[in-house]
């Protein structure tokens, strides 16, 4: 029983980074390998200030929001003058230097051994540490980051961003700020992927840059293109297949160490029988032509 | 001194990766990301052959050379060809490589483990002195195999029918078509060339120094940044730009650390691409018309 | 009121060592509707480009509404009342027609990322909606208005693009080939509407191969061959005159 809750709970936390995700990389088009970098930054944050400033999680759950909106402000503006190819080339880039100041600054990070002990979040005094605790805690935090982008992609705003995937001169030939859009775009998808991490960061107690590599950034982008670039609802199916496919060859009987590779292999081949069969996936309009 | 050799040891091993992907994205026009993971594939090949199957090393290596050809081959004939039939754009194969290298790297971990291994025969050689430094005979092979594969395939392109072939499909596919040129058979023959010599520099540095199964997506991402500084599409400014990233990590290294190598490297990266695309010899490619 | 709403002077424009434009200068009074017209390569598209700002000119100046605007953003410009369509007919095709319409629409309630997170568009939406279809009907496009738009006819998405130029409410319009490729019954329909426009406040300045169009519609003729202008004035005079005949023979 313990060990369904733990698999909602990821999938839960796995749904917000993959539909934040899908802003940027199904909506607006931006393809980028570069969301375990905020992911990471959110965990980080709220780990650090939990274990050195003894912060509550719900002030260093905005606070990781906020560094990670910052560093995609500082990140998008240069990048996005850059198209296709060359924009993947550029985020790649930072995820892995992202992944190398997570290893190296140790002081701060504590390096590749990571941070251990992390505190866990209190709500009116109860220390949230049961399984179904975290499971409310982030089912909730999903479906507040869900409706949030709900409005987002409903509204004349989620058009623009379709537009601009499509045709960025026609767009700007109405007055539309086409970078603009994709700026605030990139900033709302990183700060949201921060939540996500910050969860991460809370529930597993431990963090460690081995969860924050371009691995994961092409997983979560593996949960976006199977559920459907372009779809939200994609993002949920594509969280609940990815997350929990692998999880059940465990119950099969394969060792962990393994099963982690066999997880990837997996996830590594839905990518490729999607390009082949349905770039745009299950449920999603946009097949990155 | 010792940080300049340094720097040229593994400038050669960037520019030959380089070059290599460079063979691949010439004729095909997208970032085939699984090269990495053909590289590293490269090093295993040659770990089956020499330690697992005891061949002698002159059997070994370029047998695993050539079976890491096919492994690049056999992608482009089992995935990337039927995309491109299909009508797939550069961001779909893009992303077909990228779950491509998850697979492949990962069958890597499966078959061998994930721990360090190496080619290395014996103890680690204390290398000899030159110019004040010390430099070990397998670091001489590489900076030498990379000089010799440079100018080999310099020559491949500039006096081989299929050397001229690639150039034609490279700079107008349409034109080359009209002229007869099968532009299939180019890219079979990039993709085994490209990934042959990159089977060759992952063997360079198992020998050297080690290997795991993530080595390649380090000397992938090198050898894209060694191609775009030195630009794309020229293979004296790839060697170049291999050379000069290595040059310029090794001396960071020096300043700072070596920990900052990576992202020093992207930061070089990050740079071109948003200053000067085209690298040092490059063309530069509009992306949007009106 | 100004007597001229759009003004270039001496705009120049070199590719590659050739000046697509070469010193053209042009002015444009409001609620006029007036053709470019000239043989291919006259650059008759880069000045659209360039007067809408998605090239830079070399030297010169343009002017719109009495702002200079030589060196602004296409976005920024565009916002100042001017709205285009494209040679190449750009449309976005996964969008359906009635969204087309509505992404011409400024400004609406929810375009901002906190609007549309916080603020009641839903409402301000359907107003949009109303006003977007009225431009369909307008167009006779209302029955397709939930059909994509890369599902209609060549003709049908020239007719789209029009209605979005004008549910962008612009006070000018630069059509590049309105009537090109586009079937007779289609091209009657799209003189017919361009007629209106002077009425409804709107100028159009607009580029166009085919001459009897030009010859029904305009009030003013500017001839463009090899980047420079070698005739304006009204059609009568401008059809008879010897260098444009030449222009076109050649």
């Amino acid at each position: 029983m313990e060990y369904l809750l733990h698999i909602f709970i990821l999938i839960g936390i796995y749904i917000i980074a993959a539909a934040s995700l899908n802003l940027v990389a199904g909506y607006a088009g931006l393809l980028s390998v570069a969301h375990a970098a905020f992911y990471g930054v959110g965990a980080y944050v709220v780990a650090l200030m939990g274990l050195k400033l003894g912060v509550s999680f719900w002030v260093s759950l905005p606070c990781a929001m906020l560094a990670a909106a910052l560093l995609g402000a500082v990140v998008a503006m240069p990048s996005l003058r850059l198209h296709d190819d060359y924009f993947v080339l550029a985020t790649f880039g930072l995820q892995v230097i992202a992944t190398s100041v997570m290893n190296n600054l140790v002081e701060f990070t504590g390096g590749p051994l990571g941070l251990p002990g992390i505190p866990q979040p209190t709500l009116f005094g109860i220390t949230l540490s049961a399984h179904w605790q975290m499971l409310l805690l982030v089912w909730m935090l999903a479906a507040l980051s869900f409706w949030v982008l709900c409005r987002l992609v409903r509204a004349p705003f989620g058009r623009v961003l379709r537009a601009i995937r499509e045709d960025e001169v026609f767009t700007q030939s109405f007055g539309k700020s086409v970078t603009g859009f994709k700026v605030k775009a990139f900033v709302i998808s990183a700060a949201l992927a921060a939540v996500a991490g910050s969860l991460h960061a809370v529930y597993i107690t431990f963090i460690d840059p081995t969860s924050f590599t371009v691995q994961e950034s092409i997983f979560m982008l593996a949960i976006v293109i199977v559920g459907g670039a372009g779809n939200l609802w994609g993002s949920v199916i594509g969280a609940v297949v990815l997350v929990a496919l692998p999880e059940l060859l465990r119950f099969v009987g394969l060792p962990s160490a393994i099963a982690a590779n066999v997880r990837q292999i997996l996830y590594g081949s839905l990518l490729v029988v999607m390009m082949l069969w349905r770039p745009q996936g299950l449920l999603g309009e946009y097949r990155f032509d | 001194m010792q940080f300049v050799l340094n720097g040229l040891i593994a400038g050669s091993i960037y520019a030959l990766v380089a070059l290599s992907f460079a063979l691949i994205y010439i004729p095909t026009r997208f970032f085939h990301f699984a090269h990495g993971a053909v590289f590293a594939w490269g090093a295993y090949f040659g770990y089956v052959c020499s330690v697992l199957l005891r061949l002698p090393l002159w059997v070994a290596f370029p047998l695993a050379v050539g079976m890491t050809a096919m492994l690049g081959v056999g992608l482009e004939v089992g995935i990337y060809h039927p995309l491109r039939r299909r009508g797939a754009t550069g961001l779909v194969l893009l992303l077909a490589s990228l779950g491509l290298y998850a697979v492949l790297q990962n069958l890597i971990s499966l078959l061998f483990g994930d721990e360090t291994k190496s080619l290395r025969t014996g103890e680690v050689a204390e290398g000899i002195a030159l110019f004040g430094a010390r430099i070990t005979p397998i670091q001489l092979w590489t900076i030498f195999a990379s000089l010799a594969s440079f100018v080999f395939v310099w020559a491949i392109l500039k006096f081989t029918k299929f050397g001229k072939s690639l150039r034609a499909v490279a700079s107008d596919p349409e034109l080359a078509l009209v002229h007869g040129v099968d532009s299939g058979r180019v890219v079979l023959g990039a993709f085994a060339l490209g990934s042959g010599l990159a089977g060759l520099a992952a063997i360079l540095v198992a020998l050297d120094v080690d290997m795991t199964p993530t080595m390649g997506l380090n000397a992938l991402m090198m050898g894209i940044v060694a191609m775009i500084v030195g630009g794309i599409g020229s293979v004296p400014g790839t060697m170049l730009g291999g050379l000069l990233l290595g040059l310029a990590q090794h001396l960071g290294v020096w300043k700072i650390g070596s920990e900052w190598q990576d992202a020093i490297a992207f930061a070089i990266l990050l740079l071109f691409l948003l200053l000067r695309p085209q690298g040092f010899f490059g063309r530069r490619v509009r992306k949007v018309e009106v | 009121m100004n007597e001229v709403i759009l003004e270039c002077r001496n705009l120049i424009k070199t590719f590659d060592g050739i000046r697509a434009v070469d010193g053209v200068s042009l002015t444009v009074a409001p609620q006029q509707i007036v053709a470019i017209i000239g043989p291919n390569g006259a650059g008759k598209t880069t000045l659209f480009n360039l007067i809408t700002g998605f090239l830079t000119p070399d030297a010169g100046s343009i002017y719109f509404k009495g702002r200079n605007i030589t060196k602004l953003p296409p976005n920024k410009i565009a916002q100042l009342g001017l709205a285009r369509t494209f040679q190449d007919l750009r449309l976005i095709h996964r969008l359906t027609v009635l969204e087309n319409v509505l992404l011409a629409r400024p400004n609406p309630l929810g375009e901002t990322w906190y609007g549309a997170i916080f603020a009641r568009w839903q409402k301000s939406e359907l107003k949009e909606r109303e006003i977007a279809m009225q431009w369909l009907q307008f167009v006779g496009l209302a029955s397709q208005a939930n059909e994509l738009a890369g599902a209609l006819s060549y003709g049908q998405q020239k007719l789209l693009t029009l209605a979005c130029c004008l549910a962008f409410g612009a006070d000018l319009l630069l059509l590049d080939e309105p009537v090109s490729g586009v079937a007779p019954a289609t091209i009657e329909q799209l003189v017919d509407y361009i007629r209106q426009l002077p009425k409804m406040g709107k100028t159009v300045v607009f580029i166009e191969h085919n001459l009897e169009v030009v010859k029904q519609l305009v009030d003013w003729v500017v001839v463009m061959d090899e980047g420079k202008v070698i005739s304006e004035g009204k059609w009568d005079v401008v059809s008879q005159d010897a260098k444009v005949l030449e222009a076109y023979l050649a």
